[in-house]
């Protein structure tokens, strides 16, 4: 657990699915290993425990949507065991709230026997359908992608690079890809593109706007994506996506429905540690340069994420099929519930 | 303070594999321009590497009076190593060391310090085998803190962020996970439980502490200020370190301090920069505290048992602690409240030739030629700033004075002289001109030096030089203009030194009668004052020689009467 924290802190996942499976198993362990006789005891020692696990590190919304899923799960498997079918326990309808009785709510406290077996079934589902999602998402690119056309894309998204490499074995594209300075990590997509005989091109930041009235289609993957539809995503993306708009041309995203979160864009007071992460300004400006007598009062930033707006997506791909982005608040609820959303 | 990967590891571990006993240790150095923030005097370093197998060839260390090194010549003469020699590389004091190197400390017990173990290698590399590498590491940031003012660059680094992901809103450990800092614009950190009065602002790369009470209408920029600290209103804090528990009182101003842990401030006291107010001291209220003061609770003219100052004694004896003070607390200088000694700025007997001991806390840093902090103690590091801010020809004139001198006492040849200074002007770049006036003025600062305690003997004295220098002289006054500039800077000598003025002639006599001056000169010279002036005018001058000109013109009028 401690090394976990200790990873988190330091930031030595590579990339959200690794966090989230990494995450996921975690706390199937926990669910394993620990001692509790009834649902709400289990609950709560997750919920603590995912606590301490976002508090190391906030900028990370992956790990807060599985400690909420696996919540969910809990309480899924608890009611379906306890015989009630899952829509009624789960509807709040006008109804209900005006002829339930106060102590009728359930507290999750009966003792189930078979409660942690099914538990650890349902989490291991979850799990094989994590694992199986990019082959999901990348099922469906032959829809999206036709003959002869120039697809836009940025930095190193595993979802994407797999996108398009299922539908270069149907079809023939072009691909832009552009590098994404300051990590660069454009490079190595266009490589294991053309390693596949996909025509790539590598452009600069600065030429996206010039490019963008040939591109067909701009297609990103994200980070995470928020709750009012918004995406998290590599720093360089808002610009893309205000390029894309500009030249009217569809932005699709890529995205993993473990990637969803609660949470809304938040930018209370040049708060910057929950929503961005601001690596060292090595990346942008080198020590040898930026800590000379003369920069002392100069600051350098090097922000790792970027905020989208809703209004400049057109359009999400995930396991479950194409949403659009005014959609995926209602998605939230068949994720994740509602007593969960503030742990 | 390092956020390194241990990649650097793997190269090291491959040397270790190939042969046992050589690679002893790699040296992790950060590449860092001579004028970059953080190198102080202290940690000046030049290497000599050998890129092909990157192992450290030479490695030295300036002391404070020194700014030469010397490489010596036999790491250029391996036919395979590509030699760079370096001098914009700090030692980040990260070595990966292999098992042996414990041993080498206790083998040799008079290696005191890391830079003695280097250099000792590096000396004895031809009979034990050990090399030493470098690892120059620029991708990522690694420095180490030895003195205040390392402390403060690591400092207004780290919440600059170039340790990321080593930053206080990540790694600071708070007994309960809801309290944190909050990392905000302009680099400042705010912990979740400190309180900020009205008009208060904290501006740019601060960091204040968990539990801290800030008044009204502060002003605090690069500053970290502790946990559990009370800052009341109207104060302004500037680039300053303020440790835990500190109570600093309203319209307190301070700049570029440490305060160190449970510090009383009154209201009203200045702390100007450079000064160190260490742990549990009050400064009474009103109170203007000197740029690199040091005030500690107990005093260094008390005897110390054991070197060591009894603090503790303030705390466990308490009521008794007026019984057991030697002296009382300085009000003058401490303020109506204050409890604590001020610690003398010169520590002359004790520390001989170095400087003040604030000077040693904080590091003299290099000045380029633009302000610094170390403005205020110009005076007392005027003495370290020669070797850096002397040009050429200073060093010049001081070395041809020293081979005059020394030729003199050891009666060396005057060819190997002239070889000498010959070779100095060449070092420096100097003209003809510089030499010729250099070697005269030198040899009359010497005769100067010598009749310190007796005038009349100077003129005897001199002759004694100049006959010595005779070859020399005749080589360098070879023509005309050269012999110009001799008696030039002789005059100039001549117009700020009495006993110069009154024997001129004779000198000139003497310099004429052995070839050394031509008649044309003296002549030319004498018609065409400069404009100089000294104690004495040159129209001084021209009336003590006006008997020698007579003289010379009728020699010279005999000797073309009889060609």
């Amino acid at each position: 657990m401690e090394q976990f924290l200790l990873d988190l802190k330091q930031e030595q996942f590579n990339g959200s699915y690794d966090l989230a499976y990494k995450t996921i198993n975690h706390l199937r362990k926990l669910i394993s290993q620990t001692r509790w006789t009834h649902a709400q005891e289990l609950m709560n020692t997750i919920k603590k425990e995912g606590k301490r696990m976002i508090t190391a590190q906030p900028s990370e919304y992956v790990v807060g949507n599985m400690v909420r899923r696996v919540l969910k799960i809990i309480r899924e498997e608890y009611v379906r065991l306890l015989g009630e079918s899952e829509e009624s326990a789960n509807k709040e309808s006008l109804h209900k709230m005006l002829t339930a009785e106060g102590n009728e709510r359930d507290d999750h406290t009966k003792p189930l026997k078979e409660l942690k077996t099914t538990v650890i079934e349902a989490v291991n589902e979850y799990i094989d359908e994590m694992e199986a999602s990019i082959h999901n998402i990348s099922a469906q690119a032959i829809e999206h992608i036709h003959s002869n056309e120039v697809i836009l894309t940025l930095g190193k998204s595993r979802t994407v690079e797999a996108f398009l490499k299922q539908a270069a074995k149907k079809r023939k594209f072009h691909v832009i890809v552009v590098e994404g300075s300051p990590l660069y990590h454009g490079h190595e997509l266009a490589k294991s593109l053309a390693s596949k005989g996909i025509e790539t091109t590598v452009i600069t930041d600065t030429a996206i706007f010039a490019i963008m009235s040939r591109v067909n289609k701009v297609i990103i993957g994200t980070h995470s994506v928020l709750a009012n539809g918004g995406l998290k995503a590599v720093n360089g993306a808002h610009m893309v996506a205000l390029a894309a708009s500009h030249h009217a041309v569809p932005l699709i995203v890529l995205g993993a429905m473990f990637k969803l979160c609660l949470l809304h864009y938040s930018d209370i007071g040049g708060s910057e540690a929950t929503f961005n992460r601001l690596a060292s300004p090595q990346e942008v400006l080198d020590y040898y340069d930026g800590g000379t007598e003369e920069l002392v009062n100069v600051q350098i930033y090097s922000p790792t994420f970027d905020y989208v707006p809703p209004e400049l997506v057109t359009l999400f791909i995930s396991n479950i099929g194409g949403n659009a982005p005014s959609y995926m608040y209602r998605l939230l609820s068949e994720l994740y519930h509602p007593d969960d959303h503030v742990l | 303070m390092s956020n390194l990967h241990f990649k650097l590891y793997a190269p090291y571990r491959n040397r270790r594999e190939k042969d046992k006993n050589a690679p002893l240790m790699t040296l992790v150095l950060r590449s860092s321009s001579p004028a970059h923030r953080s190198r102080t005097p202290e940690d000046n370093i030049a290497v000599a590497l050998d890129l092909s197998s990157n192992r450290v060839l030479h490695y030295h260390r300036f002391n404070k009076a020194s700014s030469k090194v010397n490489f010596p010549l036999n790491i250029l003469q391996d036919p395979k190593s590509r030699v760079e020699l370096r001098y914009d590389l700090t030692d980040t004091g990260i070595w990966v060391c292999s098992p042996q190197v414990p041993q080498l400390f206790t083998d040799n017990f008079d290696y005191q310090t890391q830079y003695d173990l280097i250099k000792g290698v590096l000396i004895n590399e031809e009979f034990l085998g050990n090399q030493i590498h470098a690892h120059v590491a620029n991708s990522r940031y690694c420095s180490r803190v030895y003195n205040f003012h390392s402390y403060d660059v690591v400092s207004h680094d780290i919440l600059s962020r170039w340790t990321h992901p080593f930053v206080p809103e990540i790694t600071i450990d708070e007994p309960s996970f809801l309290e944190n800092y909050s990392l905000l614009r302009h680099n400042l950190y705010l912990h979740n439980t400190c309180t900020l009065g009205k008009n208060s602002q904290v501006l740019d790369c601060s960091l204040i502490g968990r539990g801290t009470k800030i008044g009204n209408r502060c002003k605090i920029t690069n500053s970290v200020i502790g946990n559990g600290c009370t800052i009341e209103d109207d104060c302004v804090i500037d680039g300053s370190y303020i440790w835990d528990g500190v109570k600093i009182g309203c319209q307190s101003t301070i700049t570029k301090s440490f305060i160190c842990d449970s510090v009383q401030v009154y209201s009203g006291v200045m702390v100007n920069q450079g000064c160190v107010l260490c742990d549990s001291v009050h400064v009474g209220p009103k109170i203007d505290l000197e740029s690199g003061t040091v005030v500690h609770l107990s005093s260094t003219t008390d005897d110390f048992d054991d070197g060591e100052p009894e603090l503790s004694t303030d705390f466990y004896l308490g009521p008794y602690l007026h019984v057991l003070q030697i002296k009382p607390y300085d009000i003058a200088q401490l303020g109506d409240q204050g409890k604590g000694y001020v610690w003398e700025k010169d520590n002359g007997s004790e520390t001989g030739s170095d400087a003040s001991l604030v000077l040693q806390m904080w590091g003299i840093m290099f000045i380029y030629g633009s302000e610094s902090e170390t403005s205020s103690m110009d005076s007392a590091d005027e003495d370290e700033q020669d070797p850096i801010m002397d040009d050429d020809l200073t060093t010049f004139q001081r070395e041809v004075k020293e081979s005059l001198c020394g030729g003199i006492e050891e009666n060396i040849q005057s060819d190997n002289l002239v070889l000498e200074i010959n070779s100095s002007k060449y070092a420096y770049n100097m003209s003809v001109k510089d030499v010729v006036q250099t070697v005269t003025k030198s040899l009359l600062e010497i005769a100067t030096e010598k009749t310190a305690n007796d005038p009349t003997q100077y003129f005897t004295n001199l002759k004694m030089i100049l006959t010595h220098y005779v070859p020399l002289l005749l080589n360098y006054n070879k023509n005309g203009s050269s012999q110009l500039d001799c008696i030039y800077s002789l005059e100039g000598f001549a117009l700020n030194s009495e006993a110069t003025m009154n024997c001129l002639v004779k000198v000139l006599m003497f310099l004429y009668e052995n070839d050394v001056l031509s008649e044309e000169v003296i002549l030319h010279w004498n018609s065409n004052p400069r404009d100089n002036s000294g104690t004495f005018s040159p129209a001084n001058v021209r009336e003590k020689v006006k008997k020698f000109i007579e003289w010379l013109e009728e020699a010279e009028e005999e000797d073309s009467e009889e060609d």
